[in-house]
């Protein structure tokens, strides 16, 4: 049992050369407190396959989840609206990343950019993405354009953001010495501003990811027509309800595999850029 | 200088009876007990403290004061084989009349609470609306914050915080105090003002205190007595009387021969057992 | 009595002037009047694209003329009272979680999987169980709350220095107040934080339920503007609702100010 006095000051604790194998037990004891948190979650999904019935119209059994979204993938409709979303997750994902981080890239250098765009762009955010798929449906009709272009409007800011505030609080020496070294402005923004930025741009792409998923979602259940959404939208039209939430189980994964994707990919990159 | 009637402590009848303070026998502590790391902190720990007491617990950094002074506050258990007992009664859980004031100030206090609240904090349960505002006043005088009982502990200095601190602690009307190198992080002016500040409320309220410190200078300035602890596991390797006059000053104590003796002998104790 | 001390000297209007910003609103302007130059000359020509100036105009019909100020009335309602309801269940059950380490490590992770599942997903399950009415759309909207109030009192709870309940230790505070003087002030900051994420999330989610299944609130307006074709009408309602995140979030904001001053202190001080 640990004591008050096992995280007192560091002359109570083990000597350093042990560190290395208590952080490895230390991931251990992580990973299986993991897995006892999901016993509620297992529970659940047990006691209800247990209990209820599989054709329920409101609380159909795990099996009959499993089935609806079968059935879909036999009649070929489940693939190509998993590709739809994630297609249009990746572009919206792209468009944001480039876009956010040259306004932010703008708005945190220029301080007249700043001050002049500044409360437009605070505007335009606060307005939700959803309340925008209607009107743009309407204006642009509907395509995979009007998706990432909604998609965007709704979830650019994060990225724009972090990279604003890291401009403005980079290092101003850094300044200085492209101008001792006489570098082009070309290799400037290449070869200084754009890896000091970088570490900025990936949280906030991280921040981002999980809402840009979030997004490509509600505007396909809004516009009812293609992706995952898409087919969610149909399944809870057509009283498919077995159907419905194995298609929310498998957005959930999505969203999973995007999460952990999103961590690696920060993970790696974080220990070239310290 | 007269005492206000609001802070001569009721514990005052016990000292006068000749019962120990403290009384500790064969004080051992261990940590990790039952796992490869286990320790022995403290090891046949013996020592008397009488009442109204200024005690000096001296040693380097990590030797146990700390710990052994969170026993004699009841927030930690020593093993078994010991024996704590305060005025008469085992100690198990924090006893009636200690009130311990803690090193890192600034944590200890809370920030949400005005520094006239915060003194309450303690008092809050057992006294009615005018009794709190009157003795957390008459502590605020006490220790010089009387003017400044509207503000935030984020407006304080590092010295004014934890003078706050000690106000909370006198308010409690405790019989002692249990102080863990509580000027450790300040400079060395405001150390010397706090410390006779200190030296004030003892006189005037006749409190026991128990003070942990590494810097030696301060223990012999301020102490009766001396406790070296030292060795590991730790023990008390020597015990010096200090008999320098009351009232001490900064200036003519730290010039008497009598001082530089102690000085020395206190170095001494702590070289040896290093 | 100086001109400084009446506020008007030169260095204070600067100011002033520095906190309205009259570049950016001039950059608003401008934005808009370049909008309405372009449909007004057909460079930007898209059949449904109203000008600046319809949008305007069209308000006055909007509050008048439409069901709107009923819209907006049960929009407001259901994102306040799921909102409410479901924050104070969280605070509860991130109370029960925060203070016991069993109940933490057994359940922490099944609460991450769910939250981690998109809110929106949310939608076609709480149609299925509940049909298209307001007891859906309230059920979503407490849902969705749900979970940052929950996920922000947990962690607030947990960042609770240790050192603070050695000093209710030592001051001899009992367990509810340690619970009610220390944890719970010590949690209120990254709660608040949890409060405002869940308010914004409530009204959105509120006028998607409205827009595509619930006949109600002001999603359903837009909604029914747009069978109308009538974009002008389309782009008022939805200025509204981005206005009215703003107004509760800044309600929500005051109201922490003014109940609980030191908490909003320290707030403020961390940020």
């Amino acid at each position: 049992m640990t004591t008050v006095l096992d995280q007192q000051t560091p002359s109570t604790q083990a000597g350093k050369g042990r560190g290395s194998s208590r952080a490895a037990r230390g991931g251990g004891k992580a990973a299986v407190r993991f897995l006892t948190g999901l016993t509620p979650l297992v529970l659940l999904l047990v006691i209800w396959q247990l209990v209820g019935t599989y054709a329920s119209p409101y609380f159909p059994t795990p099996k009959a989840w499993w089935d609806g979204v079968g059935a879909l993938r036999t009649a070929g409709q489940l693939w190509p609206a998993i590709g739809y979303t994630l297609r249009t997750f990746i572009i919206a994902l792209v468009l944001n990343t480039v876009i956010g981080s040259v306004l932010g890239f703008l708005m945190g250098g220029v301080r007249l950019a700043d001050r002049s765009l500044g409360p437009t762009t605070e505007f335009i955010r606060a307005i939700p993405a959803a309340a925008l798929v209607p009107v743009l449906v309407l204006i642009m009709g509907i395509s995979e354009t009007t998706d990432v272009a909604v998609v965007v409007a709704g979830t650019l800011w994060p990225v724009m953001i972090s990279t604003r505030s890291a401009m403005r609080r980079m290092n101003p020496v850094l300044r200085d010495v492209a101008r001792t070294l006489r570098l082009s402005r070309r290799d400037w923004l290449v070869k200084v501003a754009f890896p000091a930025l970088l570490p900025s741009i990936l949280v906030g792409i991280q921040v981002m990811a999980p809402m840009t998923l979030i997004v490509t979602l509600l505007v396909e259940i809004v516009t009812g027509t293609s992706g995952v959404g898409g087919l969610l939208s149909s399944a809870e039209q057509n009283f498919m309800s077995a159907q419905v939430y194995g298609l929310v189980c498998v957005a959930g994964l999505i969203a999973l595999v995007i999460n952990v994707c999103v961590h690696l990919i920060e993970h790696y990159t974080s220990r070239h850029l310290r | 200088m007269s005492v206000p009637k609001s802070v001569e402590t009721p514990s005052l009848q016990g000292a006068r009876t000749g019962t120990a303070f403290y009384e500790c026998q064969n004080v051992a502590l261990q940590v990790g007990a039952g796992t490869a790391r286990q320790r022995t902190i403290l090891e046949d720990v013996n020592f008397t403290i009488g009442s109204g007491e200024f005690v000096s617990v001296l040693g380097g950094s990590g030797v146990g004061k700390t710990t052994l002074l969170r026993v004699l506050g009841g927030l930690h258990q020593p093993a078994p084989e010991s024996t704590v007992i305060f005025r008469g009664s085992p100690v198990t859980a924090p006893p009636d009349g200690i009130v311990t004031v803690f090193q890192d100030y600034s944590k200890s206090l809370l920030p949400w609470r005005t520094v006239e609240r915060n003194v309450t904090l303690g008092i809050e349960s057992t006294s009615s609306r005018t009794e709190r505002h009157e003795a957390a006043l008459a502590a605020l005088r006490m220790v010089g914050l009387a003017d400044r009982r509207g503000d935030y502990p984020s407006q304080l200095s590092g010295g004014m915080q934890q003078r706050l601190q000690i106000a909370r602690a006198l308010v409690m009307r405790p019989a002692g105090l249990l102080m863990d190198e509580p000027f450790g992080a300040l400079d060395a002016m405001t150390k010397s003002n706090l410390q006779d500040i200190l030296l004030d409320i003892q006189a005037q309220t006749k409190m026991t205190i128990v003070f942990v410190t590494h810097d030696i200078d301060e223990a012999v300035y301020l102490s009766d007595r001396i406790f070296v602890l030292g060795g590991a596991p730790a023990r008390v390797a020597a015990e010096l009387t200090v008999d320098l006059p009351r009232p001490r000053d900064q200036i003519s104590t730290k010039e008497l021969p009598r001082f530089l003796e102690l000085r020395h002998a206190a170095y001494q104790a702590i070289g040896a057992h290093a | 009595m100086t001109a400084v001390s009446t506020g008007l000297a030169p260095a204070a209007l600067r100011q002033h002037a520095r906190k309205v910003n009259p570049l950016g609103l001039l950059t608003g302007v401008v934005l808009l009047a370049v909008w309405q130059l372009l449909v007004a000359v057909k460079a930007l020509n898209l059949k449904y694209l109203p000008t600046p100036w319809q949008i305007i105009t069209s308000y006055g019909e909007l509050f008048t003329g439409t069901p709107f100020p009923g819209a907006l009335g049960h929009t407001v309602s259901v994102t306040l009272i799921g909102w409410a309801v479901a924050s104070a269940a969280a605070i509860v059950v991130a109370l029960l979680l925060g203070l016991s380490r069993i109940a933490w490590n057994w359940s922490m992770s099944s609460m991450e999987l769910l939250r981690a599942l998109p809110a929106i997903t949310m939608l076609p399950i709480a149609v299925v169980i509940f049909g298209l009415s307001s007891t859906m759309e309230l059920v979503l909207v407490m849902y969705v709350s749900f979970w940052p109030v929950l996920i922000g009192t947990a962690r607030g709870i947990r960042s609770v220095d240790p050192l603070l309940r050695d000093v209710g230790d030592t001051l001899r505070l009992g367990r509810l107040a340690v619970i009610r003087k220390i944890v719970l002030p010590a949690a209120a900051p990254l709660c608040v934080v949890g409060l405002r994420i869940s308010l914004t999330l409530a009204l959105v989610l509120a006028v998607v339920a409205e827009i595509v299944a619930n006949p109600a609130g002001i999603g359903y307006q837009i909604a029914f503007e747009q069978q109308a074709l009538r974009p002008d009408l389309m782009f008022a309602c939805i200025f509204v609702v981005g206005l009215l995140g703003i107004v509760l979030n800044a309600l929500l904001v005051l109201a922490v100010r003014l109940t609980m001053p030191g908490v909003s202190r320290t707030l403020e001080d961390a940020a």
